[in-house]
């Protein structure tokens, strides 16, 4: 039985301190007249409307590696669970606060439990269950195919020099170095690895499409690798503060001299190689031509 | 009781642990500076062990030199604590006397670093190297200094009669720093003098 | 007039000068005598100026006129409490040593520079609201998201959280005052000379390299970044002498009774936060200290030239900076055991758990610090231990959540605005959690680590998280602090206000990483126009408020209605005294008799103070 006694509680005016409660014993029956589990399996149901809502609404860029396929079902699977656990934590909070709530001058207590051994050791459980799912499914795309060796020995092996603000490459297995703010063109469906330095501050070599990202480092020389698998031109963004110029060292920003990287047919980049061969001897004839008049002149 | 006037002491609380709270404090704040070491031992691993880089020219660090600073180090500790062992005995004048010895040769010490400092032939501004030397070898006898400082204030207390086995933990506490500053420098020496790098 | 030779604020105004004066002599005529330039570079001169100044100002204040005493030999009264307490609303200003008043000190001036560095937010989200350039040009940008972090981090969250303990936790276990109360003083002090270096490098152009500070682009910045490393070792100092005091105080000055697990959460939090503190923080302290000196001294610790390695910054700043993030969350966990366990009336569920977990979290938060370094270039093998790490340290904060919720479950929720941060938090944290999961995965966190993805994480957690439990404290403890009520109508406003922009302000951010936005742009592409200005909005909407908690708190604490001394019916410690409480505290030592959240329990009593009627629970059934 409640007795309602008289006004008391948390909206008290004295000064003297006063804070006796009322127990009740109702509140063990209230507990076991809400069946928690059928409330779980709500939870969870709710969680999964949350996690297709969540994966329907993504917006990614388009997958043009062959990484980005896997990068992006990790995260598909990422919103699978993550909208589960959220859709029960939020059930669970919005039931208690409707079931649960105090009356206006409510003096009961709640219930005095302090802990449920077997449900702590569940929700121990299924978490971890979770973590070790995410650890294999990060654990299987890392692994995926050794892009490294194969770019070495039977793809492009590319130099990229960060500097502000711009990128400047170099084919080290054609020994062609492109100029300041020339286009890098790469053959789709080939392993491509990048060689990235820098020659001043910390840039990030950032290719939104390719799920690519890596540090140029001033004094080391880090390597990422992907297989570029879609012809197009994709973003270049440096997403390492870099200085002044570092908002527009963006190849997606309108007007950015920086220009995207172009992805090829394998036809297509032959001759695009050939071509800035043919450019590099010209250009080291008349250098050379220059020297031999400037020393005979 | 009126807050605007209650000036009186509040009951002593009765601690919990075996240590007075200001050598317990002095010992958490030790820990804070072991960290703080750590921050330039983990440079210096990474730079010399991990990567190997040399020092610079030709210079080879003197190790058997050293070696000679490291045992006044050593001894100074137990000097220290010779200092602790008279105080419970009574004995003020030879806390003095340990206490001055302890200084001495702390000084000794410092003065011989600051003498390797002058013959290593590189400074800080020389590479990398030069700076890690420098800023650890430094970082350590700005601690050994400070150290001094507090042996000399231990020194000017033990002549005023101030130190007696029930307060003692000043001296104790000045003690607990002399032996931290001496685990670094085993440990620094070990490290930068003794330890090949790959 | 005698203000200025007294130890007060006046008396600073020439003392720290004084001193910065007199560091710049000393400097120049120590060289002139060894035969060097007797100015080589301003800028080094400078620096010697700001370290003395500060150390001047703390002169000033009186922080150490008890050390000088005692070095001089001169007379020391233990029993001179002239310096203790709130006498007048003035003793706010000066050094007081009583926790209560450094707790108020802490929580009114960290709140200040959260008000501070909201305002940098607020005029570089105006920048943001439409593509191009209008309001700021990129280096004031810079300077502006840089500033935004280093307040946030290091003048407020970390502070806020120990002015919240300094106040609280000496009462919840029955002690008259901190362990060492003057250092106690001079933690607080230091936090505005802190605050003044930071900021006062917008006189030299600022700082431009975000609150990490990375170098080689460190060394290439003007004067300001010199402040920025000095600033951070300045409020690194203040935190480790709080995290000592905290330890010792929480080791060694338990009321008897008080075993470990009959600790309130709150203690235990800010125990594993301490530990954190002291063994951490001395690391960005050796960062800044190492690149300053590349600045200021010419040495070669990071520059190409040199032989340097730029990468060990961020593995030695990172080893920081990551049980940092920790250390601004775990004194919000204990906040939120309390605030729920109080106002759900029920016992916390689980609480050896929840107390372990705290300790599960510091201890491993020494192993997962090159997360933030995935895309850093550092040794290849270093990633999947990291990643393993970083995944397991999602249980113990699992179990937290759950819970509370199942403190919640069968309880009776008075829906005060305590609770309704508390129960707010719970909602973003837990986002803010499941986005960090999914960044501890490699592949994952390199295809969108620096961008706008990261910025919507790290806000979800620090402002969905840490931020909703600072609320939630403040609401919470606002009657014991002031004696008075808050208006609770103003609150209901605040927390959905609040709750409603926040999740407006940051949720976007995660579909516009995704989408190949990077952080700390000024500009973007135009893709993102329509979310830059939706979340620009809600950030002015957010910030405004804020004016409303302001109002509410400054409007109650003068003519809110009285509240007696325990009007929430809490069981700890702190409710048995009245509000505010005595200056000493106790008179008497408490003796504590039983757990602390025996909510539920008839007759149940957490402790007994002689001379005080104890808070207890009847049944009438």
């Amino acid at each position: 039985m409640l007795r309602v006694v008289r006004k008391r509680g948390y909206d008290a005016g004295r000064d003297t301190f006063d804070s006796r409660r009322r127990a009740c014993s109702k509140g063990l029956a209230e507990v076991k007249t809400i069946k928690v589990l059928p409330l779980a399996i709500m939870g969870v149901v709710v969680g999964i409307v949350i996690s297709v809502l969540l994966v329907i609404t993504r917006t990614l860029p388009v997958q043009a590696s062959a990484e980005s396929s896997d990068i992006d079902n990790l995260y598909i699977f990422f919103l699978g669970f993550s909208g589960i656990i959220f859709g029960i934590v939020v059930l669970f909070l919005l039931v208690s606060v409707y079931r649960f709530r105090a009356r206006p001058n409510d003096e009961r207590e709640g219930d005095n439990l302090h802990g449920i051994t077997w449900l702590e050791v569940v929700w121990t459980v299924i978490p971890f269950v979770i973590v070790v799912l995410c650890a294999i499914g990060g654990l299987m795309v890392l692994r995926s195919g050794d892009v490294e060796a194969q770019a070495r020995t039977k793809g492009q092996q590319i130099h990229v020099l960060g500097y502000q603000f711009g990128w400047k490459y170099g084919y080290l297995n054609q020994d062609i170095n492109l100029k300041d703010q020339q286009t890098l063109v790469l053959p789709v469906n080939e392993p491509v690895i990048f060689e990235l330095e820098s020659q001043d501050v910390i840039h990030s070599f950032w290719v939104p499409a390719w799920r690519m990202q890596m540090n140029a480092t001033p004094g080391q020389v880090n390597e990422i690798s992907t297989t570029p698998t879609k012809i197009g031109t994709y973003d270049i963004v440096c997403a390492y503060l870099c200085g002044v110029g570092h908002t527009g060292m963006n190849t997606s920003l309108p007007g950015s001299i920086i220009p995207k990287v172009r992805v090829v047919s394998k036809s297509d980049f032959d001759a695009w190689i050939t071509q800035q061969k043919a450019a590099a001897a010209k250009a080291a004839e008349s250098a050379t031509a220059e020297t031999t008049t400037g020393s005979a002149g | 009781m009126s807050a605007a006037t209650d000036h009186s002491a509040p009951q002593i609380q009765p601690y919990r642990t075996g240590l007075r709270p200001e050598i317990l404090g002095l010992i958490i704040f030790l820990v804070s500076e072991a960290a703080l070491f750590g921050a330039f031992f983990m440079y210096y691993t990474n730079l010399r062990v991990l990567k190997g880089i040399p020092w610079p020219g030709d210079f080879d660090i003197p190790a058997d030199s050293t070696s000679i600073n490291t045992l006044i180090l050593v001894l100074s500790s137990f000097t220290c604590e010779f200092a602790l062992l008279s105080l419970d005995r009574r004995k003020n004048g030879a806390v003095f006397g340990w206490l001055l010895l302890t200084f001495l040769l702390g000084a000794t010490f410092l003065g011989l670093q600051v003498h390797e400092y002058m013959i290593v032939g590189f400074t800080p501004a020389d590479q990398s190297t030069g700076a890690i030397f420098f800023t650890l070898t430094g970082l350590h006898g700005t601690h050994v200094f400070i150290g001094l400082v507090l042996l000399l204030l231990g020194m000017i207390r033990a002549l005023a009669g101030r130190w007696s086995p029930e307060r003692h933990s000043g001296l104790l506490a000045i003690s607990i720093y002399w032996h931290f500053v001496d685990i670094v420098w085993v440990i620094l020496f070990t490290v930068v003098y003794c330890l090949p790098s790959s | 007039m005698t203000a200025v030779l007294k130890p007060t604020l006046a008396r600073c105004l020439w003392v720290a000068p004084a001193f910065a004066a007199l560091a710049i002599l000393i400097t120049v005529a120590a060289r002139s005598l060894v035969g060097m330039t007797p100015v080589l570079q301003e800028s080094t001169l400078l620096t010697v100026a700001y370290i003395a100044g500060g150390i001047g100002f703390i002169v000033g204040i009186g922080g150490f006129d008890y050390w000088f005493t005692w070095m001089r030999g001169g007379e020391l009264d233990p029993n001179d409490h002239s310096q203790h307490g709130a006498h007048s609303w003035g003793d706010y200003f000066k050094f007081n040593t009583d926790h209560k008043v450094i707790g108020i000190q802490y929580i009114v001036f960290t709140f200040i520079m959260f008000l501070v560095g909201g305002m940098f937010a607020e005029i570089f989200r105006s920048e943001l609201a439409n593509p191009g350039q209008q309001v700021v040009t990129n280096q004031q940008y810079n300077g502006l998201i840089s500033q935004h972090g280093v307040i946030m981090i290091f003048v407020f969250m970390v502070p806020v959280f120990a002015g919240i303990g300094n106040y609280v936790i000496p009462l919840m276990i029955g002690a008259a005052d901190m362990a060492f109360p003057r250092l106690n003083a001079v933690s607080f002090w230091l936090l505005p000379v802190a605050a003044f270096t930071l900021l006062s490098s917008f006189m030299f152009g600022s700082f431009d390299g975000g609150w990490t500070g990375y170098p080689t682009l460190s060394e290439q910045s003007g004067y300001g970044m010199t402040l920025y490393q000095l600033g951070v070792q300045l409020a690194g100092a203040s935190s480790i002498a709080t995290a000592v005091n905290f330890l010792v105080t929480i080791i060694a000055m338990r009321a008897p009774g008080m075993t470990l697990f009959r600790m309130p959460l709150l203690v235990w939090a800010n125990l594993a936060t301490s530990a954190l503190v002291v063994a951490a923080t001395p690391f960005i302290a050796g960062a800044q200290f190492m690149a300053m000196f590349d600045r200021e001294m010419g040495t070669h610790f990071f520059t190409v030239a040199g032989n340097g390695d730029t990468l060990v910054y961020q593995h030695i700043f990172w080893f920081y900076s990551h049980p940092a993030v920790y250390i601004m969350i775990l004194p919000g966990f204990g906040i939120i055991s309390e605030v729920i366990a109080t106002h759900a009336r029920k016992p916390v569920f689980g609480y050896r758990a929840v107390a372990f977990s705290s300790a599960g979290i510091a201890i491993l938060g020494f192993a997962v610090w090159a997360h933030h370094m995935f895309a850093s270039g550092m040794e290849p093998w270093l990633r999947v231990p990291i990643m393993l790490s970083t995944l397991l340290i999602a249980i113990p904060t699992g179990i937290k959540i759950f819970s509370w919720l199942g403190t919640m479950w069968g309880g009776v929720l008075r829906m005060t605005t305590a609770n309704l941060f508390a129960i707010g938090f719970i909602f973003t944290f837990v986002i803010g959690g499941l986005s960090g999961v999914m960044l501890a995965v490699v592949p994952f966190d390199v295809s969108i680590t620096n961008s706008y993805f990261i910025v919507a994480h790290f806000h979800y957690v620090l402002f969905g998280g840490s931020i909703m439990t600072i609320y939630a404290g403040f609401y919470h403890w606002f009657p014991k602090v002031t004696g008075r009520m808050y208006n609770e109508v103003l609150g209901r406003w605040h927390f959905w206000i609040t709750f409603v922009a926040m999740n407006l302000t940051f949720f976007p951010m995660h579909y516009q990483g995704l989408e190949g936005m990077p952080r700390r742009v000024a500009d973007y592409a135009p893709q993102f126009a329509w979310s830059n200005m939706l979340i620009s909005i809600a950030a002015f909407i957010l910030g405004a408020s804020t004016l409303i908690f302001v109002y509410n708190m400054i409007h109650s604490a003068r003519h809110g209605k009285k509240a007696g001394a325990n009007p929430w019916g809490g069981l700890t410690l702190e409710w048995m005294l009245s509000s505010p409480p005595p200056i000493f505290n106790f008179p008497a030592t408490p003796r504590v008799i039983g757990g602390p959240y025996r909510y539920g329990e008839e007759g149940a009593k957490h402790a007994i103070v002689p001379e005080v009627e104890p808070a207890t629970v009847e049944t009438t059934v």
